[in-house]
């Protein structure tokens, strides 16, 4: 296998490699990204619409005889989920020195950097007054407020995200430059603010990323947190107010990450055909966490299903009914049914056939966690809503397909940014001297 | 677009606002008798439309108030006159469904002596009747009920609907981004959301109370227009079987300190521990049988 020279004089092998959808000629990508843009487009369509005509001639939300979030909290809560697994994985590469992972770390990086953007852009989307929102919170926030937690916290690590990942990037910017074509040498010199790659660098870098990694695994769970808190703090709505709420959104966040990453890579991996730099070991390791993650997240459903159903108060028990057996049950057991077949397909893909593992049933499954957790948060936000305390009649909520075009178009950007990314940075960390690359490629 | 969208509301404040002042003095009547019951007296002092929009901007608190409402549900005939009295005095769009105020026709099994259950109230209650008072049912009133430990307060990121010292829960609406969280933590679902750009009958608005602009979350003010200068709200003024009652809990010599020492009183969703300013009473039916 591929072991890596010990300095890079001259552009290596694998650098060149690793460059390939940078210095590529790129048509294909020029549309695809065009493709994104115009995706994106839809949502400023809608952004528009909604700003001039109100939320009410576009989306079905309505008050209080129907549901006042609906589409777009749910996307929230999925794009800040995803966001989880960026320092989820690199911490874990760093703190527990796995440095199988390390080649994955950058695009797990780069997954809260694109998510954590769609989120906002759905937040602004979902509030009334987008053009008061940064104005009014900066200047009135009240701190005791979940939503201006969740402001600070996403902030935060945003920020500190950033910063960890254009640390981590540094040498990678600076060896960069060598290999792109000339005219573009200016810019990845630029972005390098001179760095020099040597022993001591490269090692004061990797100091200041594990103690970032140490500071961000906190912020990170209390992002995610604070979205069960913003749930879980009503004791007015049956359904949601709930100890577990936090907890329950910390573990469907990394449920929801990982199970995007290992789709992500496994991707990444096939496209560009890096089956040497990116090693199965690694996504067979991250399946076996997601296997393990998606367990406890179906624990933590069932016992708040137990409860739900038991002997709940009346509010809770009008909630339960629509979920299980009314209106909702269309979707809960299709979803229920879809997390449990993502899970047994890689527990069994993953653990019983250990031998004979296959990377496209990871991926199957881990798609099929993805969609069965983007519906389980539209359960989580909906019903509640549509049964209030008082007897109101009932009313109902179908997301309209302005609200979907919405989303898609937020999809749109996150996929687009990520693939710019890529088109301009090495989206695999460059191996340092001496480390040796994926020697585990296709066994364990 | 933000210009499009003032100029609309300058224009509604404007020119319906000079259409109403004349019709407004249908709305005043005196009420004197009420403001002795809490001795806050004075008329409301009509001025310009103002630049920031927000409830009882031009409102003094008096901190020797603590406004409280006791609704009397064994006299309510279930008219809705307060309802759409409330709708016209507070501009109130027809976009906005139901206004601040909901009445629900409840069957008699669901007895408010005890606490209703939830799940009774669904089954046994209607808000589209077309009749009443009909034998066999009762009326249940529901707003704001300026909770004094309001949830709605608690969530809300930047402090546009807030608690004032006299008890009222309000709103300032150049505030309020419209993120919504307060109409989710309402146990009462007692809030309102401008969905679509509000529009009023014929343009007509009362000059004392701001039109609000799209996006922005609303609800009853216990019209602190009118109360904070020693008159009743709308919707106690217009109860034909004077069902609802008002004023100053503190003062010991007012009807509502009175009724509440003289009477069993209680409050909606008690468990939710909002501890509303709205007592609910029942004293017996006061309505001709027909
Ligand atoms: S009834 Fe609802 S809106 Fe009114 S103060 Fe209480 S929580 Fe707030
Ligand atoms: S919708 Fe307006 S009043 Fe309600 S919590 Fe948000 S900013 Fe505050």
């Amino acid at each position: 296998m591929a072991t890596i020279l010990a300095r890079h004089k001259g552009p290596d092998k694998t650098l060149v490699d690793l460059m390939r959808p940078v210095t590529a000629s790129g048509k294909g990508s020029f549309f695809f990204l065009a493709a994104m843009a115009a995706l994106f487009g839809l949502y400023i369509i809608v952004f528009y619409m909604q700003y001039v005509y109100g939320h009410g001639s576009v989306t079905d939300q309505a008050t209080p005889v129907g549901a006042a979030w609906g589409l777009y909290v749910t996307g929230i809560v999925f794009f800040i989920g995803i966001s989880h697994v960026g320092i989820g994985v690199s911490a874990a590469a760093r703190l527990l020195n796995l440095d199988y992972l390390k080649p994955y770390a950058r695009m797990a990086e780069m997954l809260t950097l694109v998510c954590l953007p769609a989120a906002v852009l759905i937040i602004t989307l979902d509030i009334g007054r987008p053009e008061k929102f940064l104005i009014n919170v900066m200047t009135y926030g009240r701190i005791q407020a979940p939503f201006v937690w969740s402001g600070t916290v996403i902030s935060v690590y945003l920020a500190a995200s950033l910063i960890y990942l254009y640390l981590s990037m540094r040498r990678d910017i600076t060896l960069s430059a060598d290999l792109v074509p000339e005219k573009w040498r200016w810019f990845y010199r630029l972005l390098s603010l001179g760095y020099k790659d040597t022993e001591d660098t490269r090692h004061t870098h990797e100091r200041t990323l594990w103690w970032m990694a140490i500071v961000l695994i906190p912020i990170m769970v209390s992002v995610h947190s604070v979205y069960g808190l913003v749930f879980g703090l009503h004791s007015g709505r049956p359904g949601w107010f709930n100890p577990l709420m936090a907890p329950y959104f910390v573990l469907g966040a990394l449920v929801n990450g990982f199970a995007t990453l290992v789709i992500v890579a496994a991707l990444i991996r096939r496209v560009f055909r890096w089956e040497q730099y990116l090693s199965l070991k690694a996504i067979r390791n991250m399946g076996r966490f997601l296997c393990w993650m998606t367990l406890l997240y179906i624990y933590f459903s069932v016992s708040e299903y137990i409860t739900f159903i038991y002997s709940p108060p009346a509010g809770e028990a009008r909630v339960a009914h629509a979920i299980f057996l009314g209106e909702f049950s269309k979707i809960f057991w299709p979803t229920l049914a879809i997390l449990i077949t993502g899970f047994l397909v890689l527990f069994f893909n993953q653990t019983i056939f250990n031998k004979q593992f296959a990377l496209w049933a990871t991926v199957l499954g881990a798609v099929f966690i993805d969609i069965a957790l983007f519906l389980t948060r539209y359960l989580i936000v909906v019903p509640s809503l549509l049964y209030p305390l008082l007897p109101f009649p009932k009313g109902s909520y179908v997301p309209t397909v302005y609200e979907f075009a919405a989303l898609i178009g937020v999809f749109g950007f996150a996929i687009g940014v990520y693939a710019l990314f890529m088109r301009v940075f090495p989206i695999v960390e460059f191996p340092h001297p001496g480390e040796q690359i994926s020697t585990e490629a296709n066994k364990w | 677009m933000k210009l499009g969208r003032r100029d609309f509301l300058k224009y509604t404040i404007g020119a319906g606002g000079l259409a109403l002042l004349g019709k407004y003095a249908l709305f005043s009547r005196n009420s004197t008798s009420a403001q002795a019951s809490y001795g806050v007296g004075e008329e409301p002092t009509r001025k310009p439309p103002r630049k920031e929009i927000a409830d009882g901007v031009d409102t003094v608190v008096d901190t020797n108030n603590k406004f409280a409402m006791v609704i009397d549900v064994g006299a309510c005939i279930g008219c809705r006159m307060c309802q759409w009295n409330c709708k016209a005095e507070n501009n109130i769009p027809d976009a906005i469904y139901p206004p601040w105020i909901e009445v629900f026709q409840m069957e008699n099994e669901t007895d408010m002596a005890s606490h209703p259950s939830t799940e009774e109230l669904k089954q046994r209650t209607s808000t589209s009747y077309e009749k009443s008072p009909l034998e066999g049912k009762w009326y249940l009133p529901v707003q704001c009920q300026h909770c004094d430990n309001p949830p709605c307060v608690k969530v809300c990121p930047v402090g546009a609907t807030y608690k004032d010292k006299d008890g009222l829960v309000l709103m300032n609406y150049d505030r309020c981004i419209g993120c919504r969280i307060c109409i989710v933590a309402c146990p009462y679902s007692a809030r309102r959301f401008n969905w679509l750009e509000p529009e009023l009958e014929d343009g007509k608005a009362n000059p004392l109370v701001p039109v609000r602009p799209m996006s922005v979350v609303e609800k009853c003010t216990f019209c602190v227009h009118r109360t904070r200068n020693g008159k009743l709200p709308r919707c106690v003024e217009v109860c034909p079987v004077g069902a609802r009652h008002f004023g100053n809990i503190k003062d010991t010599n007012s009807e509502v300190y009175k009724l509440l020492k003289s009477s069993r009183s209680y409050h909606l969703l008690e468990e939710a521990n909002t501890k509303p300013s709205i007592y609910y009473i029942t004293r017996g039916k006061k309505w001709p049988q027909s």
